[in-house]
């Protein structure tokens, strides 16, 4: 009888695993096929555009939330104050750091006090105890300084509620604002219209040499972990996430680099200062606020509007960071959950939601019961080696194909070098991310569902360093 | 088993072809990319052919006018239409001679990036004003009423300023003002200061409408009055001062405005200190504190006086500002840094010390 059950049940998991495979590396593949495709057309579109007068420009308040983050913040706002862009402001969140934070500032900007002006709290936030505003290269920098909010949601309200311009620009402390980040992100806002939100590229930064906010040299590092989250995040920003942004389903507008209109983000309330993934809730809560009032809206993800952010160096900090990532999805995705699969959101509920849901939060799950099958099988003598070495080449060769188109959509990137050295490597890492590190992510993943409560309620950064830079 | 087992292996083949296909997808992409501006300079140099052996006489045929629908084909005809404007041809008499055909070419494109192109072209060649074609502004009418992106909008009403047709360039601005959709006051501004054609009728046009226009649009023509310091409309605009509708923004501009004629004003000034200075609109009461920087007269000093006490800082600032540039006594500093208001006495402080 026993015999009998595992035996369907080896049948059905066989099946079902197969298919899940199938079905994920497919849409992948297209996916990005479709991406790549709307890169090229849209470079090629470039050569009319860079013809066209660029001399428009929407002003940005710049939000840099930072808790104890002494050690980079004034690398982080001299980047700042390089970018090409006509009409901007910085406005700092110390949020409540017990480190030099404030006082690395206070040394380095002539800042006056300025705590008595008018705030409106449009959106909600721990109390703001000073502001502090300088001048520096005729560019505005405001300090904030309030009481820990315990997350970057907090401290990015408080700036929402100070911010001058009516587009607000959201990243982390540890980053580097490429030079014409915010012009490619300009030209976005102006292509089309009732643009709430652009997502910026977010890069790795951490074996990049900048110049002038300009990248001067960005090849494959020594670093094992940081290389393969290099490549991870460009067939990320590349691939799928341009064809989401074709059928304007982007459920992430990325924390570490996104651009908001501040009236959007006041009308849905603000970041959400109990959410785990900030970033993502504020995209799915937009997208919910403007499809249940059926207002017409875009979110647009643009590729060459680029931030370099830190990767974390250690497997430690990698877990922490990921699990920290999949509590957020797990939160979000129970938030909003009645947006599944309603035809009231069109495809962000029966589409978007329903893969982020199969594909992305419970990955984890059908993986593990695809290797519990593969011992089962084994244990009961019931292997069908040529089937698994088929689903696991066919697996592999997805990871290769995806590497190799992530070189070809970087020749259609801007700013973006890599060497035939690169290359040959990424194919090593490529094959070692998926034997290695993927499975010890899909662990991590599935483990965070039953740490989610400790996650809750802190400021999580993993170990930063100075970016290099030459002269 | 045996019947699952090739169905398998038929999904396997399938995924395989997917594989495939993205492979080649990608080949391809790589190739266009590679020959694009090649092939971007052949196309403009058979254009460049035939302008200079056929000039201005030759007919646009209906095959090529579907052919520079596409973005790369736009691109090398309006490249080889400007180098030959630059090599002293007459690109406009082509444009005149082909006009219907352009026209229709502006209607057969869909892609807005791709008209906001043929827009600037249109404007680029037209940098001289000497082209007068109903049919094409028309047309830029047309994509300013349809067109979704900034980029559109923009090019489109920079190519009917390129006209110099107040009449157009008020039906455009109506058009825009209309569809009310977001633009943003200070590129309107811009373009319209640099409008070559008569600016005063233009200005003229657009004030008998300014109730229909909408906030940006009045907002970016009060600033152009101020710039061209036509100060014609001022009584009219006064008037908008006191209207509880009128926004902070327009209230603003305005007070700028009136401020060309501080002497005349002053007491609209005061008024507007008197009413706004810790009321929640506190902008034009700081606005109206430094417009009242040139008036200089006495009858101000006690409303400035009293608002340096005002709630709001930038207020206080500007009116210690204008306070620190009428020159006070020593007295007159004394009652108000050694007053019960520590702000007051630190706003003034800081201005007497600039």
């Amino acid at each position: 009888m026993a015999e009998k059950w595992i035996q369907n049940w080896l049948i059905f998991g066989n099946i079902f695993f197969f298919f899940y495979l199938m079905i994920y590396a497919t849409y992948i593949l297209v996916a990005n096929l479709i991406g790549s495709i709307s890169l090229y057309r849209s470079r090629k579109l470039e050569q009319l555009h860079n013809e066209l007068n660029d001399s428009y420009y929407y002003p940005m308040s710049i939000i840099v939330p930072a808790y104890n983050e002494g050690s980079i913040i004034i690398q982080t706002i001299e980047n700042l104050l390089k970018l090409d862009y006509k009409l901007y402001e910085i406005l700092v969140v110390d949020d409540g750091s017990t480190d030099d934070t404030r006082q690395v500032l206070m040394d380095r900007y002539d800042f006056k006090r300025d705590s008595e002006r008018p705030i409106r709290y449009q959106v909600p936030c721990k109390p703001i105890h000073e502001i502090w505003v300088a001048r520096e290269k005729g560019i505005a920098i405001t300090l904030i300084c309030k009481e820990n909010g315990k997350c970057k949601a907090d401290a990015s309200n408080a700036a929402i509620n100070l911010a001058a311009y009516p587009y607000i620009v959201c990243m982390d402390a540890d980053e580097v604002l490429q030079k014409d980040a915010l012009m490619y992100a300009a030209r976005a806002i102006m292509s089309k219209g009732e643009v709430v939100a652009v997502g910026g590229n977010v890069k790795i930064s951490n074996s990049v040499t900048f110049r002038d906010a300009t990248p001067a040299s960005a090849r494959l590092g020594e670093n094992f972990l940081v290389d393969m989250q290099v490549l991870e995040y460009s067939r990320a920003f590349v691939g799928s996430r341009i064809f989401h942004n074709i059928i304007n389903t982007n459920l992430i507008i990325s924390g570490g680099f996104g651009i908001f209109l501040k009236s959007a983000v006041i009308r849905a309330g603000g970041y959400d200062t109990t959410s785990m993934g900030e970033d993502m809730e504020l995209t799915m809560k937009l997208h919910q606020y403007y499809r249940s009032h059926k207002l017409p809206y875009h979110m647009e993800y643009v590729p060459d509007s680029v931030c370099w952010t830190q990767a974390p160096e250690s497997i430690g900090d990698l877990r922490v960071q990921r699990r920290r990532w999949h509590c957020g999805l797990i939160q979000n995705m129970w938030k909003y959950r009645r947006m599944a699969f309603n035809p009231r959101y069109g495809l962000i509920g029966l589409f978007m939601i329903p893969f982020m849901i199969f594909f992305e939060l419970f990955a984890s799950f059908f993986i593990l019961i695809g290797w519990f099958n593969i011992l089962l099988s084994l244990l009961t003598h019931q292997i069908n080696l040529p089937y698994v070495l088929y689903v696991m080449a066919a697996y592999m060769l997805l990871g290769i194909v995806m590497t190799v188109t992530v070189f070809i959509d970087k020749m259609n990137m801007k700013n973006d070098y890599f060497s035939g050295l690169d290359v040959i490597k990424a194919f090593g890492i490529a094959f070692l991310d998926s034997v290695i590190i993927r499975p010890w992510l899909f662990i991590v993943e599935f483990l965070s569902f039953f740490q989610y409560k400790r996650l809750k309620g802190r400021w999580i950064s993993p170990k930063r360093v100075q970016v290099k830079e030459i002269q | 088993m045996k019947v699952m087992e090739s169905h398998l292996l038929y999904f396997m083949l399938v995924y395989l072809a997917v594989i495939g296909i993205s492979l080649l997808g990608h080949g391809a992409l790589y190739i266009f990319r590679r020959t694009y501006l090649p092939r971007r300079r052949r196309k403009r140099d058979r254009w460049s052919r035939i302008l200079h052996e056929r000039g201005i006489g030759y007919q646009i045929t209906k095959w090529q006018i579907r052919r520079l629908r596409r973005d790369i084909d736009l691109a090398a005809f309006s490249d080889a239409l400007l180098d030959f404007q630059e090599e002293g041809g007459d690109a406009e008499g082509f444009i005149r001679r082909n006009e219907a055909f352009l026209v229709r070419l502006g209607f057969l494109i869909r892609r807005e990036e791709v008209r906001a192109y043929y827009a600037y072209v249109l404007t680029k060649i037209n940098a001289a004003g000497k082209l007068e074609s109903e049919p094409l502004k028309s047309l830029m009418k047309e994509y300013l009423s349809e067109g979704h992106s900034m980029y559109l909008r923009e090019n489109a009403l920079k190519a009917v300023y390129s006209f110099r047709d107040p009449i157009a360039v008020a039906g455009a601005w109506g058009i825009l003002s209309k569809r009310n959709r977001y633009h943003d006051s200070k590129l309107l501004g811009n373009d319209l200061v640099e409008y070559s054609g008569d600016m005063e009728r233009l200005l003229s046009l657009l004030m008998n409408h300014y109730e229909e226009l909408e906030e940006n649009f009045k907002v970016a023509l009060i600033n152009t009055l101020r710039l061209c310091k036509n100060t014609s409309y001022n009584s009219q605009l006064e008037k908008v001062l006191y209207q509880e509708n009128a926004s902070t923004d327009l209230k603003c501009c305005i007070i700028r405005l009136l401020g060309l004629q501080t002497v005349d004003y002053t007491s609209t000034f005061v008024d507007i200190l008197t009413t706004h200075m810790n009321n929640l609109e506190w902008e034009p009461a700081a606005v109206a504190a430094l417009a009242l920087k040139d008036a200089r007269v006495e009858a101000g000093k006690p409303i400035l006086f009293k608002a340096l006490t005002s709630r709001y800082w930038y207020v206080r600032k500007n009116v210690a500002m204008t306070l620190a540039s009428y020159g006070l006594s020593e007295e007159e500093q004394q009652s108000v840094l050694k007053g019960d208001d520590p702000y007051a006495a630190d706003a003034l402080r800081w201005a007497l010390s600039r």
